[in-house]
């Protein structure tokens, strides 16, 4: 199971020329971007008057209003800034499922791409961290134009197998404004959405993008059915098996999202049958569609 | 193609059809398919027997029932057909029956010669010869050829013939006409013998010879009984070893006759072999009331030598008493002794002849198994299961 060729990303990316992916929260402040910042600066986008006090910058006081009015106010004008954005791909076995374009591995590095592509199209520097067998591969947020292609170059070179925990990979992206996890969410998930909490309680955005395939939803016939990341766990799948099966699954993704969204994440399913675009447009809108909800 | 043991191929049988049926019971292991959610699957046994239609893993199936049909039929100890229905033991009694017996040998069949001792022994000898053909044949026919006189028959004839499970066919030949009474030879001994005083009451004799030697026999004696004579040797009293501790007796039976008298006993004979050794036709021709012997009678030659331990009295009229005359005249018989020529009752013979059926062989002697034949059996047997062996870990490779 390989990732798209990067050639083959060109339509993606035209599609998803114009989206946007705003922050949920102001940013911190840094380079000038397009993300509102909780800075205020000497931007000439008038926010608000605030009485001056002692202590504020005599050079930030409105000299015509004190003119008029005899009284010091501060103009208060918003500022701009870009949001560091780390994408954590999963790259176990697990994601290798189904065999050929439809895996969700395919998928999770057309999001992937998607995803860097709308935020280096915002001017935020992007980065990507694989988590699989074998070394993390990663990539340097930043903003140049070739880091998407970058990305996708790495994600090339990564075939999925094997079993690797996220948690740690997580747990090395320290001080980073926003991350996307992208995975199946079926290997240490407690341990990870622990080491989430942590970032998230330290003012990181973090979106779970959970990609489902829709032969696990729907298994069709009778099998063998064989983890790919636990060797030992062989359980025989009947048909009269599926509807418990069904619901077991559609429990655990429900609580797995209710605990996602409890932690402060933004938890969005994507299927691995589902338009790339669409599913990035959904991603970058969830904040909305989140907060609405 | 017949067993010894049936039981243990009817329990292969049984075991080889619980295995066939055991194979209409499959046991599917579904085909094994990747699934990274299988943790949701409910848990349940990878594979559960269910019945089919047509016996799964046909060739596991014939080899394991080939293997246990192939121990059943081994333990059971086969034993290949005989190659004929019925088998003949035609038995030649009696010296002039053997050229009779001989025109009734058929291809197969088994001669047993019995010159000597009655037909309890030719009986005997014929079932010992039927035991060792046992495995030749499904039927055994017992062909007796005898004179079929008085003589032969003694008290164990009946038991005997009834240990044969079948019947017998029985030819008669003709008897030889009966020997007129031997001359009395005497060699040694005082001149006033009781002993030959006892002799010449018998009255005249014109039969061949018999010599008693009173007192140790002579190289003469010896060539005498060599050349078919009949030696009796007597001692007088003076010359024979001590019977240990010494004693006396109050009886000696010889040939039905008993006489009563207080005999000491000074000599001691030892009682023939049983069975006798081949060749040796010893029997004890006088007993002592407490049945040991007294007159003991030994093949030489062509004859016999009588070693007789019964003192004779020299005083009294114990010899002239007819009792004691009909002692010696059964001692003084030709070899292997006087037989009553009458014929046999129709009672006797149809004891003889028994019932209508054949016997079995299979009663008559346990025909031996063929060893090599169970070995390649149980040979086979082992080599089919390691091939089931073989073949199951092949098809799990698969």
């Amino acid at each position: 199971m390989t990732a798209p060729a990067a050639v083959e990303y060109g339509a993606l990316l035209d599609v998803l020329r114009g989206v946007t992916w705003p922050a949920r929260l102001h940013a911190l402040g840094g380079t000038a971007g397009t993300h509102k910042s909780r800075l205020r600066g000497h931007t000439a986008e008038f926010t608000e008057y605030r009485p001056y006090r002692q202590g504020d910058d005599p050079r930030r006081i409105d000299w015509k209003l004190l003119a008029r009015t005899d009284r010091a106010f501060l103009r208060i004008t918003s500022d701009r800034a870009t949001l560091r954005t780390m994408l954590l791909l999963d790259a176990t076995a697990s994601m290798a499922f189904p065999d050929g374009a439809g895996s969700k591995w395919a998928q999770a590095c057309r999001l992937a791409v998607g995803l860097a592509a709308v935020a280096n199209a915002a001017g935020d520097p992007v980065g990507l961290v694989v988590a699989g067998p074998g070394p993390v591969r990663t990539v340097a947020p930043r903003t140049r134009r070739g880091v998407v292609a970058e990305i996708a170059r790495t994600l090339e070179d990564v075939q999925p197998a094997g079993e690797a925990p996220l948690a740690p990979a997580l747990h090395a992206l320290r001080e980073m404004p926003r991350l996307a996890i992208v995975s199946d969410f079926l290997g240490d998930e407690a341990e990870l959405l622990r080491v989430a909490r942590e970032r998230i309680a330290g003012g990181t955005e973090v979106y779970a993008v959970y990609v489902v395939a829709p032969e696990e939803l729907e298994p069709g016939g009778a099998f063998l059915a064989a983890d790919p990341e636990r060797p030992g766990l062989r359980r025989p799948f009947a048909p009269e098996a599926r509807e418990r099966y069904a619901g077991a699954f559609a429990a655990w993704r429900r609580e797995t999202a209710r605990a996602w969204r409890g932690a402060g994440a933004v938890w969005v399913e994507v299927s691995a049958a589902e338009p790339a675009a669409r599913a990035v447009r959904r991603i970058a809108r969830a904040v909305a569609v989140e907060a609405h909800a | 193609m017949t067993w010894l043991a049936p039981g243990y191929l009817g329990l292969a049988v049984l075991a080889a059809a619980a295995v066939v049926a055991l194979h209409f019971f499959t046991r599917r292991v579904p085909k094994p398919r990747l699934l990274p959610t299988a943790r949701f699957v409910p848990e349940a046994a990878v594979s559960a027997p269910s019945p089919a239609s047509r016996p799964a893993d046909l060739v596991v199936l014939a080899l394991r029932a080939l293997a246990l049909l192939c121990a059943g039929a081994a333990l059971a100890r086969p034993v290949p057909a005989p190659p004929r229905a019925v088998l003949r033991v035609v038995v030649a009694h009696g010296p002039d029956a053997l050229p009779g017996a001989r025109a009734l040998l058929g291809p197969g069949d088994t001669l047993v010669v019995s010159e000597t001792g009655t037909l309890s022994a030719a009986l005997v000898r014929a079932r010992r010869a039927a035991a060792r053909v046992a495995g030749r044949a499904d039927s055994i026919e017992l062909v007796l050829v005898a004179p079929f006189v008085r003589g032969e028959w003694d008290a164990a004839t009946a038991a005997l013939r009834a240990t044969w499970p079948g019947r017998a066919q029985l030819v008669a030949v003709a008897q030889r006409p009966p020997a007129a009474p031997p001359r009395l030879e005497f060699g040694g001994g005082p001149a006033d013998d009781p002993l030959a005083a006892a002799a010449r009451l018998l009255g005249e004799r014109r039969g061949a010879a018999t010599r008693i030697a009173r007192g140790a026999a002579r190289a003469a004696d010896s060539a005498f009984a060599r050349g078919g004579g009949a030696l009796v040797v007597w001692p007088t009293g003076a010359e024979t070893a001590p019977r240990g501790a010494a004693d006396t007796i109050g009886a000696v039976i010889a040939a039905g006759t008993v006489v009563v008298a207080p005999f000491a006993r000074t000599v001691r004979l030892d009682e023939p072999p049983a069975p006798a050794p081949a060749g040796n036709a010893d029997r004890v021709v006088a007993r002592w009331a407490d049945g040991a012997p007294a007159a003991l009678e030994r093949s030489l030659g062509s004859g016999c030598v009588r070693s007789v331990a019964i003192p004779v009295p020299t005083a009294g009229d114990l010899v002239l008493r007819r009792s004691f005359r009909e002692v010696l005249d059964a001692l003084a018989a030709p070899c292997g002794g006087s037989r009553d020529p009458a014929l046999l009752d129709s009672v006797s013979l149809e004891t003889l002849r028994g019932p209508e059926a054949l016997a079995a062989a299979a009663a008559l002697g346990t025909p031996a198994a063929p060893r090599a034949l169970i070995a390649w059996l149980l040979a086979l047997a082992a080599l089919l299961l390691f091939a089931e062996l073989g073949v199951r870990a092949w098809s799990a490779a698969r």
